[in-house]
Formats: structure tokens, sequence, C-alpha cells
């Protein structure tokens, strides 16, 4: 079952729509199974867009989107969803506890058995206390509420994991340690994660493939180490360059 | 047919009728109250004198007109003439609770009418069959209980749905991570679904916790103005009040159901085309 990839083709998205912006335009690219894929750009640049049609939150006008080969539009919802787990910008822990959270997810996705060892996995996994397991949101912190959705989303075994800017909401210092905890699992588990940032030094740090999305279109790819210390010129290299890195985070060119 | 007879009879009806009955006479002096509105408004500057004069002219031809037509019913005493004026009643009750929630649903006006005039009529049904079981269709039971009914399972129908959509607008993203964990947009929905119905039933319930001892409820005190025996039109009230909470419940349970749907997609998205289809407030 290693077919593990995503295409995605000539995506397109409608300017008549509120939820159909154009906010990607003639997007090809195809993702490694079992890699982590870093989609990097400035706001704006379509990154969470595209994140969203792997697990068809989103809709484009034209252009064939392909999960773990089929096309998206042939897959039952509930069969892809429980195949492509998603982890997004802002904590959404449902009004419960974190077991409740993961318990929830597992009997969505299915998988009711032996759910005592898939809970105690996923927390090691997301490198988050079992401790917290009956706390409820309110009483854990941002950082511990991100490794929560994490947990969830890795609880039902997904063979496809999205990240959406993932650190966004942390500090620096919980920021690097759930990119460690995101690094050990790529290492842990066979799964493809697909990332999106706008802090393309997390992309040199994990390392992986690199998508630089620049105004809906890609701008660039490869791999990161090489991507990252050679960038092309224009505005890939401007981008890459300084202006979108948590360190030196700013506007000034 | 002795004189005795007569004047006991003229005494039993003299003692289940002792409304007095009112006229252009009685109805003239009582306008005097809103006169004295009118002057209190004019000297305190308040603004409301226009207002109150036309609000009592609606009411007296509103009411007139609505006396006049259930006059016509309870003349009729017929099957035909009770259920056309509930379905009228209805459609009103549907349009009206349709355009308070702001939303524009292709058929909306229409699907609150079927819904209201179905769940009104179950709800009379069971009150008029086994509860009181009356053997006719009698409007004098059918049209007031069932213009309670409907007026409050009216609001009931359309506060669940204003709640929803709002909480669909402000909470996006909570039901999109329901989504994104495989979760149907029904799954994702029940928390919404679940406070949309409270908001609708909390009006209702608080109402019953406190009936009789804050204030006399307007049927109790329209029963016993008409001359039953109080502990009669207490159960009435009592009756009006079960018969409101069960009907506010199942509009509440049936608009959230069934409206939910429309503002998803058939692959599990959130419709936002359809979401931001509610006219804003003004």
């Amino acid at each position: 079952m290693r077919g593990v990839q995503r295409d995605v083709d000539d995506l397109t998205t409608d300017p008549d729509q509120p939820n159909r912006v154009r906010l990607l335009d003639g997007v090809d690219l195809t993702v490694t199974a079992g890699g982590l894929t870093h989609i990097v750009g400035p706001s704006g640049s379509g990154k969470t867009t595209l994140i969203r049609l792997i697990n068809r939150l989103d809709e484009p006008t034209a252009g064939t989107i392909d999960v773990l080969g089929r096309p998206v539009t042939q897959w039952a919802p509930r069969d892809l969803r429980r195949r492509v787990a998603m982890v997004f910008q802002e904590p959404t822990l449902i009004g419960m506890t974190v077991r409740g959270n993961l318990e929830a997810a597992l009997s969505l996705s299915g998988r009711v058995d032996d759910a005592e060892r898939r809970i105690d996995e996923a927390m090691k996994l997301a490198e988050l206390d079992t401790a917290l397991l009956d706390r409820t949101a309110d009483r854990l912190s941002v950082g511990q509420k991100q490794r929560a959705t994490l947990a969830r989303a890795l609880v039902t075994e997904p063979d496809v994991l999205l990240l959406d800017e993932p650190t966004a909401g942390l500090d620096p210092r919980t920021a690097e340690a759930m990119l460690d905890s995101l690094s050990a699992l790529r290492d842990k588990r066979d799964l493809t994660i697909v990332m999106v940032t706008h802090h393309h030094d997390e992309a040199a740090r994990l390392g992986g493939a690199v998508v630089v999305l620049i105004d809906g279109r890609v701008a660039a790819r490869g791999d990161a180490a090489t991507l990252l210390n050679d960038p092309p010129t224009g505005p890939v290299r401007d981008f890459l360059r300084g202006q979108h890195t948590r360190k030196t985070s700013g506007d000034t060119p | 047919m002795t004189p005795g007879a007569i004047h006991i009879t003229t005494q039993a009806l003299a003692a289940i009728e002792p409304v007095r009955a009112m006229g252009p006479w009685h109805t003239a002096m009582l306008l005097g109250l809103v006169a004295v509105v009118v002057i209190v408004s004019a000297v305190m500057h308040l603004g409301v004198g226009r207002d109150v004069t036309i609000a009592t002219a609606r009411s007296i031809v509103q009411l007139l007109a609505i006396g006049l037509i259930i006059g016509w019913v309870f003349d009729q005493r017929t099957w035909y003439a009770v259920l056309g004026m509930l379905l009228v009643m209805s459609a009103v009750a549907g349009f009206t609770a349709a355009g308070r929630t702001k939303l524009r649903l292709v058929g909306l006006s229409w699907l609150f009418t079927g819904a209201l005039s179905v769940l009104t009529g179950v709800t009379l049904v069971y009150i008029a069959v086994p509860v009181l079981q009356l053997d006719t269709w009698d409007p004098r039971y059918l049209i007031p209980l069932g213009g309670m009914i409907l007026g409050n399972a009216m609001t009931a129908a359309s506060l669940s749905t204003e709640r929803l959509v709002t909480d669909l607008k402000q909470r996006t993203a909570d039901v999109e991570a329901m989504l994104a964990m495989s979760a149907s947009p029904t799954q994702a929905t029940a928390p919404l679904r679940r406070a949309a119905v409270r908001a609708a039933m909390t009006p209702t319930i608080n109402t019953m916790m406190v009936v009789g001892i804050v204030k006399l409820p307007g049927m109790m005190t329209g029963q016993m103005l008409g001359g039953s025996d109080p502990m009669q039109a207490a159960l009435y009230q009592l009756l009006i009040l079960v018969a409101i909470v069960f009907c506010d419940t199942a509009a509440a349970v049936t608009m959230t159901t069934v409206l939910h749907r429309r503002f998803f997609t058939t692959a599990w998205q959130v419709d936002r085309t359809a979401l931001s289809r509610v006219r804003s407030e003004d």
C-alpha cells in the first residue's frame, strides 16, 4: 500500500464565489509518499488553500487532485479524511478533555478496538504527557493544545498528515520543541507529511522537500538543503533570503 | 313555562356570562388612556406620541378584523373552516419566522410553513383527542390553542435557526476541525444544533419556572374573565404550557435538523456561499 502520493494538477480556483478565490493558478505538483514536504511562501500565496484541497475541505474549479492513487472527487469524504488527517493553525480542541478528543477521533474513524494503546501511542508521538489526558482545553497551554491536536490527528494512524503552520501561534521556544517532535515523528512513522509554513528556516531544519508558492504559483521546488542554500534568483531568492525567517521576521527587504 | 322557571334560567346565564359587553362607548372611554400617554409623551418630549397613536389604530383594526374572522369561523363550526383558518395562520407564522432569520435560502418560508403547520397539527390533535377528548372540530378550542402553540413554535423555529447560522459563521473553524476528522456535517454540527435547540427552549422553560408566581398568564386571566373556575383556568394554562414546550422543542429540532445540511456541500465542505447568504443586521 505504498502508492501514497498526492498529485495536484493545474489547480485553479474561482474568483466569483467567496470560498473559491483564485488563490492558486496552474499549480502542478506531486508529493512523494512517506516523505516530508514543506509548502513555503509569503502570506496570501495560497499555501493553506493548497493543503485544504488535499483533504477536500475546499474545492478547485478546475484541475484534479489525486490522493493515495485516486482523485479526491472519487473518495467518499469520510474515507478520504480517515486517511488524511489535518492539524490546523489554531488548535481546535472540541469542548472536552484531551482523551475525549482522541476518543472522538477514533470513533469517527471507526477504530474503536484497542483504544487505550492507540491513545497512549499517539500521546507519545506528539510528546505530550499522558497525565494531561483528562485535562480540558481551558487548562492547557497553547503549546499543549497544539500537541493535543497533533495527537488527535495521529491517533487514527492516517497515511497523510497535513499541518497548517503548526507553530504559528507558539512562542519561539515552544515552536522549537514542536519542530523537534515533528522531526522525531517523521523518523518513527511511515507517514507522508505536508506542512505549510512561512518560516522557511523550519524547512531547513527538518529537511525534506520544499515547494515555494508565490502568488498562487509554484515558484520553485526541490530538496530543502539544496534549494535553501542556493535559491534561484528573482522573487524566490528575495523570499528565501531572509524576509520571512523567524529570527528576522518583518517586512524589511 | 312558568315565570319562575324563566327567572331561574336567567340567573344561571348570568352566572356563566359575567363579562360586560364592550361597545363603542366603552372603547372610546378606554382610548382616554391612550390620550393620556400621548399627552405625557408631548409634555416630556418622549417623541412616541405618533407611534403610540399609530400602534393603537393598528391594534384596533387588526383585532376587530381578527375578531370578525374568528367570529365567522365560530359560526361555521365546520372542519374545513377551522382547518383553513389554521393553515392561513401557519403560513403567516412560517413567512414571519423565515423573515426573522434574515437568511436567504430558496423555499425557506415554505419550509417553515410546512414544519410549523405539521407540528402544530400534531400537537393540536394530541390535545384535542386523547387529552380533552373533543368530539367535534370545535373552533372555540382549536383556534385559540392552535394560535398560541403556533405563535410560540414560530419563535422557537426562528430563534433556533438564527442561532445555528450565527454559530456556524462564528465557529466555522471548530466545524471544519470535525470535518477534517472525518465527521459528517451532521456529526460536526451536533454541538451547535444542541445549543440552538436549547436557546430556543430557554424562554419557554423560564416562563414555566415562574408561571403564576411572577405574573398570571394571559390565557388563565382570560378564562377567569370569561367566568371559569380559577382551578379549571389553571389546568388549561398548564395544558397550553405543556403543548407549547412540546411544539417548541419539535420545531427547533426539526428546523435545525433540516436546515444544517444546507450549509454544506455533498462533499462535506462548509458551503461559504450559502453561509454568506444572510442579510446583514441594520
